[in-house]
């Protein structure tokens, strides 16, 4: 192994002189082509095309089963822990093939984090679930690890209700308390990308609008993909919606032309609460 | 007779057969402790027993039961945990590990003097140790080994799926996840398991009398160079502890006073067994609380 | 070629240590599992070699073993075989075995009964963790006090010394209650609630609700706790050679000094030399101990698989 395997990564990336090279021109910070995943010889995900633009809010929407989870957790590689899985087609996330033998599956998903929808702190204290990351990434310093768990704490919303009691246990804290931690710990590693698989689906109402209103505010540093069975909270939020229906996408653009002018019989019926 | 009448003689008679049962278990407590208490005294705990005459103690195989624990614990705990990590998290359903698993249940369940004998066999003859307390500890380590792997196997299974996958989503690799998430989430229950086990092999008296023998050479308390013989730390040092000590004294113990002894050492033995039992209850209450999971 | 250059130098073809540390991390684990089973067959095998040495290098008889009543191995008889005639050693085993699962295993059954349907209040709340305690006592206490209080006591309402299978298997019986109780409580509130209320909605009193329907479910459970007590009965030695006499000699009553395969044991390897006929005799003993352990969790690996599928 190279010495290089254990230097501790610095929280900045070189994604800005990749985007220089005439190759590698994308508007799109993550594309799939024909990405199809089968679970043992059900095809979940049929031939998905999509690419989210940078620094914007993709909803896939769609009925319960129509494989927009398994497509979100194909993106950073998850079901790749699953054993019947198989992927096929491929995901370019800033022009590199994240399928290639050569990429770190390690590094695909600190750059592209997920949360998930129920909310899963460790049990950990709330300081030390902020701060799993980066020390796992090599930050010891003391001084730069509160530096971090604070930042990112009030990237997430979170820091001025639990600014005082940063050590005491993560599972102490309210479920959207728990969510939004959960969003700070996936933060603090400095994504580009953050998966978000029904965020708010476990929540209260009241915790559901901070999410959303956080999404909105996240949107403007990261590329956002967004899982959700709720109409008004894609509409709410996303720029891009993609329909899923029986693992394809039926329909994909901008949301309000989506929402007000569907190209789509079976998308209008959707949205209009038809099925699913 | 009616149902109803069947229903009250059935309901009697599983009082009468609880009745029965407390009785002879309180009965049997209680003996140990009325009988043994009063002759427990700090003389009694620390000073070295009498050959042919009245007033000897227990000290050093006190002692003995301890050290022995000890080092049983550091030899089987890191092997309990490793096996048990493979188990819950990297095992697959193949055949070889189906094999190794029934291995382990059968080891479980092999008496505790056919280990002892497997321990005289290899430790103390094949590997040349004597009746040593290395080969009591490591003769214990064998026994304890299936109950602890299948304790902390199963305390790391508890922790839900969610955790692992909250992990790996962060570029932790299975081994960081592992180590790093799973592990201190399982703790209550293996720390709990552990001393639970403890107990076990503190009382453990079949697989010591032919690998740690039945018998403790002078030992000099203030002298703790483990490399010098009379040292209570000399590892190759034969090493009686209390439970075998109460199993010979009452077969073989000349001293006129052996069954007050023995009654000492029962009530001593019990009374560490509490002590591990409320210990692991305790514990194990604190660090769930600590972790905030209730 | 210049795109290949320029892909590798992106983050995500960055090499980390994880994946070395994640081989040596199964490894490591894997090694302990294997350390683990491999010390389970090395005693299998060992136990086994020197166990069958007694018929293969000493040319003891099979059948003398198993059905001859007499037990001198140091000693051949006319044949040129060792005497190693162990009936009485198995006799006993069998016999403290067997009525100690008869008197703790519906004693057991109904104390499990009765915490779990009758009393669950007292029964979870105190019985339960006074019984989980009890599992844990060390079987010399037991032993001992079989010597001090169950002998003495035998000894004044029977003829003889107090010594035999009796005391053995009062002993035995005590000793495995609490464990036999722990289990079959497990197997008991293992039924599902809604049984019970189903019955109980049809008319049917507790006793006949607990006859037809918590029983009948919980009955391979049952039968699991009460072979896993007689595993721990048929190979506990201390508590048995304390109590039973150690007379190797098949005896006429209860009350009569009796030896157990696990008690002569005890009281024989450590006066016999390794490799010597006398030894291996009693390495054949262990053996048997060994194969009735493998035979009980067997049993008990049977009925969990029949009761699963």
């Amino acid at each position: 192994m190279q010495s290089v395997a254990l230097q501790p990564v610095t929280m900045k990336t070189n994604r800005i002189k990749q985007a220089d090279s005439p190759d590698l021109q994308y508007s799109s910070v993550l594309q799939t082509t024909n990405l199809s995943v089968y679970y043992g010889g059900h095809c979940a995900v049929d031939q998905v095309s999509l690419s989210f633009p940078k620094q914007s809010v993709t909803a896939l929407i769609g009925p319960s089963g129509c494989g927009k989870s398994t497509f979100l957790r194909s993106i950073n590689r998850m079901n790749d822990d699953v054993d019947s899985c198989r992927t096929e087609g491929a995901i370019y996330y800033e022009g590199v093939d994240l399928h290639s033998p050569h990429v770190n599956l390690h590094e695909i998903r600190k750059q592209i984090g997920m949360v998930f929808q129920r909310p899963v702190p460790f049990a950990k204290s709330i300081f030390k679930n902020v701060a799993a990351g980066p020390m796992r990434y090599g930050v010891k310093d003391k001084k730069e690890l509160q530096r971090i768990v604070e930042e990112n704490l009030k990237k997430a919303a979170l820091w001025e209700e639990v600014k005082d009691q940063l050590h005491t246990s993560a599972l102490r804290l309210s479920g959207g308390q728990q969510q939004r931690l959960c969003i700070a710990r996936a933060l603090a590693l400095q994504p580009s990308v953050l998966l978000l698989d029904e965020p708010a689906s476990a929540l209260d109402p009241v915790s559901t609008t901070k999410i959303e209103e956080l999404i909105s505010q996240l949107k403007k540093d990261y590329t956002i993909v967004i899982v959700t069975h709720n109409m008004q909270q894609a509409a709410r939020i996303s720029d891009e919606v993609a329909y899923f229906y029986m693992g394809r996408v039926i329909e994909h653009g901008p949301t309000e032309q989506v929402f007000t002018n569907p190209r789509h019989e079976q998308t209008a019926h959707y949205i209009n609460g038809r099925i699913g | 007779m009616s149902a109803k009448r069947k229903d009250q003689l059935a309901t009697a008679g599983l009082y009468v057969i609880v009745g029965i049962i407390i009785t002879v278990l309180a009965g049997l407590l209680g003996f140990v402790f009325v009988k043994g208490v009063p002759q427990l005294s700090w003389q009694f705990i620390t000073s070295p027993p009498q050959i042919f005459k009245e007033g000897g103690g227990v000290g050093p195989q006190l002692f003995n039961s301890f050290y022995l624990l000890v080092l049983t614990l550091i030899i089987s705990v890191p092997i309990a945990i490793g096996a048990g990590i493979y188990l819950a998290e990297y095992a697959k359903d193949h055949w070889i590990i189906r094999c190794i698993r029934v291995l382990i249940e059968v080891l479980s369940s092999l008496p505790s003097i056919v280990v002892g004998l497997f321990g005289f066999l290899f430790f103390v003859l094949y590997m040349g140790w004597g009746f040593s307390i290395l080969s009591g500890a490591f003769a214990l380590s064998v026994f304890n080994l299936p109950l602890l792997v299948r304790v902390i196997e199963q305390s790391i299974h508890n922790v839900p799926k969610s955790q692992r996958e909250a992990g790996w989503a962060l570029g932790f690799s299975k081994w960081e996840t592992i180590t790093t998430i799973i592990l201190p989430a399982a703790l209550p229950g293996i720390v709990t398991g552990i001393i639970l086990a403890s107990g076990r092999v503190f009382g453990e008296a079949a697989a010591l009398i032919y690998t740690a023998g039945m018998s403790t050479p002078i030992i000099d308390f203030t002298n703790w160079n483990p490399l010098s013989p009379t040292s209570p730390l000399h590892p190759f040092r034969p090493a009686e502890t209390m439970a075998v000590h109460i199993w010979k004294i009452n077969g073989e113990g000349i001293m006129p006073d052996a069954a007050a002894i023995s009654d000492g050492a029962a009530a001593l033995l019990i009374i560490s067994i509490l002590f591990f039992n409320f210990t692991s209850r305790f514990i194990g209450n604190l660090l769930f609380k600590k972790m905030g999971a209730n | 070629m210049a795109k290949m250059i320029k892909e590798t130098e992106h983050p995500l073809y960055r090499k980390s240590n994880k994946m070395r540390m994640e081989r040596i991390g199964k490894w490591l684990t894997f090694l302990s599992v294997a350390l683990t089973a491999t010390i389970t067959a090395a005693i299998l095998f060992l136990v086994f070699s020197k166990g069958v040495s007694t018929f293969i290098v000493n040319d003891g008889s099979v059948k003398e073993f198993f059905t001859g009543t007499t037990w001198n191995p140091a000693e051949v008889n006319s044949l040129g075989q060792p005497i190693i005639g162990a009936l009485p050693f198995l006799v006993g085993s069998l016999a403290v075995t067997g009525i100690s699962a008869l008197i703790a295993g519906p004693l057991a059954i109904g104390a499990a009964i009765f915490m779990s349907e009758i009393a669950p209040n007292t029964g979870k709340r105190i019985m339960q963790p006074v019984i989980e305690l009890l599992v844990g006592i060390p079987s010399v206490v037991y032993g001992f006090i079989g010597l001090t209080v169950v002998v003495p006591f035998l000894r004044g309402l029977f003829p003889g010394s107090g010594f035999g299978i009796a005391a053995g298997t009062i002993v035995l019986s005590v000793m495995i209650l609490p464990t036999v109780t722990s289990l079959a409580l497990d197997a008991i509130q293992a039924v599902p609630r809604s049984l019970r209320e189903a019955s109980l909605a049809l008319g049917s009193t507790r006793w006949q609700m607990i006859c037809k329907v918590v029983l009948k479910t919980a009955k391979p459970g049952l039968l699991m706790a009460v072979i896993f007590g007689m595993a721990r009965a048929f190979g506990e030695a201390l508590a048995v050679q304390m109590v039973i006499g150690n007379a190797s000699v098949i005896p006429h009553s209860l009350f009569e000094p009796a030896s157990t395969v696990t008690s002569i044991l005890t009281m024989g390897m450590g006066y016999t030399v390794m490799g010597q006929a006398e030894n291996n005799a009693l390495w054949s003993l262990a053996l048997v101990l060994l194969l009735m352990s493998l035979f009980f969790t067997i049993a008990v690996r049977m009925i969990g698989k029949g009761k699963s599928s």
